[in-house]
């Protein structure tokens, strides 16, 4: 193994420039022939992207399906499929001009209407990606290059959604019978870096860079050898031991990949978070000053401690303080103050507290959380028992009316639209109470009106008012995931979704 | 005894466990089909998603049968269960025979590596002990074998890979590479794993290989070879061992299926993607159909393993009826 000099490695981070890629660790040309070996704690369930019923296979999927819009380290849109894009006056015109001269693995041209196809698929009702296309009417093939999105209200937030499963191209060919269709489960068939060459279902994968891929900026691997250890310190020895490349660090995981000899740790914080979230039909949560005053009793950095070794952040809204949607105004509805949590008890009716079950995961970063909250409430006089479930288990029975809240993780989404309609739109079938604060509808229409990032970022801020404001869930922490990499890696930047796609990574010999 | 009574004794008795497996196999089966009311929650709505709506969950719901009822859902799994067919899972959607028949070969490797270790260590340590017996060498394997029965095989796991995987990089701490790419990269990955797996089953066969060869020792056909100078290393390893072996035989049977629950833990410390580190994802998704057709798999193997134990006593004791 090379050991590259601590100052060359400062010098890299300083100027990633000279280092022929952001963020790299190694040195030297990347060997366009080296295989990287990542080990993670998670496979694909399924090759489909619209009919996968795991939003988390993305994980997997990005490496094999582009889509038509890609995302830049700290989540902003940038061109993938589609080179650029544009909005009518209304934003309820959506254009995107395409890439041309590109095909599907199968040898299918790519052009607007495989585009049209896909996006039909995707919005089929057994289409994992169905409900966050809704403000789609209808796709219309303007010509070759350039498909038309027409809109039932403003469209936005589509853009970024479309950086997600929703906006995977797969070769219209493949899913044109149902047979072919159902072995998409297993054998891809999209444009990207690159091709599945063998798999054992949810343990390991392996890839083999595409020639000729269109941006050859990102793809500077021959290969990649993707397997899946359930145990966090499983995937660290492997590193430690040169038995991997690469491997995903969760919070709890940071500190001891940081002391990996050659070897370098990218943590970031990202927009998974844990969260307390109310079912508003149980216990006193129908209450919204009960529910404030759970926000007002729990001290988050005191969980972040606890829980996650201080690595992440607290919370102080529903997104990390460097994302684009501002905490400003609703800080003071999540700042610790047993006093005031006190008063807003008693105001409900409640001096003396009251009783609730919370159900979280069987994972010790939850269960963790969980014991800290369950001490922090019982100082107001809030007595909470806590049930831990399998994760496999755990937000179905929630939704089935198992305990009255839910400690749980929710996983970062490209846009914040995405979170606030799955958990709080009142038509969503993962919103437990099946309410929705008045406004809620008008306010979120209103950001997906404006496409300026910062204006925007204005505009889903006060959406986040409203909900925060009607206490609807309790943000507590917000994870940090990295990944720790050999010194032979190089290029690999930490993104604020939390998702390590690869693009540029290369390998030194 | 005649070789021809013995190989029809030895048929009968493999024609009795055959058919013996029968209603094992029909138990076995119903109880593991009923573990659809003991796993929480409704499968059809776990498998479509938390964000599933109503017509999602139902949709998957009669996909996959789950909408008949239990007894026609039960007749229609034994039924497939006849034909080899184990379902297919319900999180990857493959056929349950195809990830096990996959992962076979990795854990049947482990295992076998394992198994080697526990003889290589376990036979060496009872005749040693067993020729001392009373002595304090007898007392340091009786004490060190205790050890090895109670070191918890994630322990000795966690402590291999660690030690000799991550600081001193002997041989590889995670991972398993087929024997296809070379025996000695097949064998190193396999080493630690197999180590921490076979401790346990090298214990137990020294314990009971100690008491067994000590009690020959003592017989009377041991004392007339060792007065017709018989050289003594002779007489334990030509007479004395054969007959001592029974014990021993029916411990190798036992932990056959110990080490097949065992690597649960070790290959999920181990990084490796066997059997058993494919029944714990399978009971941590609650994949149902995974999990049915690793208790059938590893039912039809611990059986398999108790077969070969009888045949094995028909061989080491011809006399003896068949048990």
């Amino acid at each position: 193994m090379k050991r590259i000099p601590t100052l060359a490695v400062a010098a890299c981070l300083a100027f990633t420039a000279a280092c022929g890629s952001s963020g790299a660790s190694g040195s030297g040309d990347p060997d366009p022939n080296a295989v990287l070996r990542y080990t993670t704690s998670a496979g694909a369930t399924s090759f489909d992207p619209h009919k996968t019923v795991s939003a988390s296979d993305f994980i997997v999927l990005n490496l094999v399906y582009d889509r038509l819009v890609h995302q830049d380290a700290d989540g902003q849109p940038v061109p993938g499929l589609a080179e650029s894009w544009e909005f009518s006056d209304d934003f309820k015109t959506l254009t995107f001009h395409l890439r041309t001269g590109l095909s599907f693995e199968d040898g299918t041209p790519f052009d607007a209407e495989a585009v049209k196809a896909n996006l039909d698929r995707a919005q089929e009702p057994d289409s994992i990606s169905a409900p966050l296309l809704s403000a789609i009417d209808s796709v219309d093939v303007v010509d070759e290059a350039t498909v038309q999105l027409n809109l039932n209200s403003p469209g936005v937030h589509l853009v970024l959604t479309l950086s997600d499963l929703a906006g995977m191209m797969v070769s219209p060919e493949a899913f044109a019978t149902p047979d072919g269709a159902q072995a998409l489960a297993a054998d891809p068939n999209g444009i990207g870096r690159f091709t599945l060459g063998e798999s054992d279902p949810g343990s390991h994968y392996v890839f083999e860079a595409v020639e000729d891929y269109w941006d050859e900026d990102a793809l500077q691997l021959g290969g990649l050898d993707f397997s899946v250890a359930t145990d966090p310190q499983t995937n660290l020895n492997a590193v430690s031991s040169d038995q991997a490349d690469c491997a995903l660090v969760s919070p709890a995981m940071i500190a001891p990949a940081e002391q990996i000899p050659d070897a370098e740790t990218k943590a970031r914080t990202v927009l998974t978070q844990t969260v307390l979230y109310f079912n508003q039909t149980k216990s006193e949560f129908d209450d919204p000053l009960v529910r404030q005053a759970v926000n007002l009793a729990i001290d988050r950095s005191a969980i972040l401690e606890g829980a996650q070794e201080g690595q992440g952040e607290a919370s102080e809204g529903l997104f990390p303080s460097d994302y684009f949607v501002p905490n400003d105004t609703v800080a003071d509805k999540l700042a610790y103050d047993q006093a005031a949590a006190k008063e807003l008890l008693a105001e409900a009716g409640l001096p003396d507290g009251f009783s609730f079950t919370a159900v979280t995961l069987t994972i010790p970063q939850f269960v963790t959380t969980a014991e800290i909250v369950k001490a922090q409430l019982a100082e107001v006089g809030i007595d909470m028992e806590i049930k831990a479930l399998p994760p496999a288990d755990l937000g179905v029975n929630f939704l089935k009316g198992t305990g009255d809240a839910v400690i749980t993780g929710w996983t970062g989404r490209p846009d914040p639209s995405m979170l606030f309609s799955a958990y709080f739109d009142e038509a969503s079938p993962q919103n437990v109470s099946r309410t929705e604060p008045a406004g809620f509808d008008e306010a979120l229409a209103a950001a997906n009106a404006i496409e300026d990032t910062a204006a925007r970022g204005e505009a889903l801020a006060k959406v986040q008012e409203l909900v925060l404001g009607a206490g609807l869930v309790a943000p507590l922490t917000f994870n940090a995931v990295g990944t720790v990499c050999n010194n032979r890696v190089t290029g690999y930047e930490p993104t604020v979704v939390g998702i390590s796609e690869f693009r540029g990574v290369g390998m030194t010999d | 005894m005649n070789a021809g009574v013995v190989a029809s004794r030895t048929l009968s008795m493999l024609g009795r466990r055959l058919l013996a497996l029968v209603p094992l196999l029909v138990i076995v089966s119903l109880a593991t089909f009923s573990l659809i009311f003991l796993i929480p929650g409704d499968p059809a709505h776990r498998i479509a998603g938390e964000g599933a709506t109503e017509a999602q969950v139902d949709a998957v719901r009669s996909d996959l049968g789950l909408d008949q009822p239990y007894y026609e859902q039960f007749l229609s799994f034994l039924g497939n269960l006849l034909q080899g067919d184990l379902g297919t899972s319900y999180t990857f959607r493959t056929p349950v025979w195809e990830m096990i028949s996959a992962r076979m070969p990795i854990t049947v490797s482990l295992t076998l590596v394992a198994m080697v270790f526990a003889l290589l260590i376990g036979i060496p340590a009872g005749v040693f002990a067993a020729r001392r017996a009373g002595r304090w060498q007898d007392r340091v394997v009786t004490v060190g074998s205790t050890l090895g029965l109670a070191t918890p095989n994630f322990v000795l796991g966690l402590l291999l890979t660690l030690v000799i995987g991550v600081k001193l990089q002997w041989l590889p701490a995670t991972g398993y590479v087929e024997m296809a790419e070379g025996f000695w990269p097949w064998l190193s990955h396999l080493l630690l794993p197999g180590f921490a797996l076979g401790v346990i089953a090298a214990a137990e066969i020294a314990r009971q290989l100690r008491a067994s060869l000590a009690d020959v020792l003592r017989q009377d056909y041991v004392r007339t070879a060792v007065a017709k100078g018989m050289l003594p290393n002779a007489v334990v390893w030509k007479h004395g061992l054969k007959n001592a072996l029974m014990p021993v035989v029916t411990v190798v049977g036992i932990q056959t299926g110990y080490l097949l629950g065992g690597t649960a833990v070790v290959e999920t410390i181990f990084g490796i993607q066997g059997l058993g580190d494919f029944a714990v994802r399978a009971v941590l998704a609650g994949d149902l159909p995974a999990i049915q057709g690793m208790v059938v798999f590893a039912v039809i193997i611990t059986v398999a393993a108790s077969l070969v134990v009888d045949l094995t006593y028909g061989y080491l004791n011809p006399r003896g009826e068949s048990q």
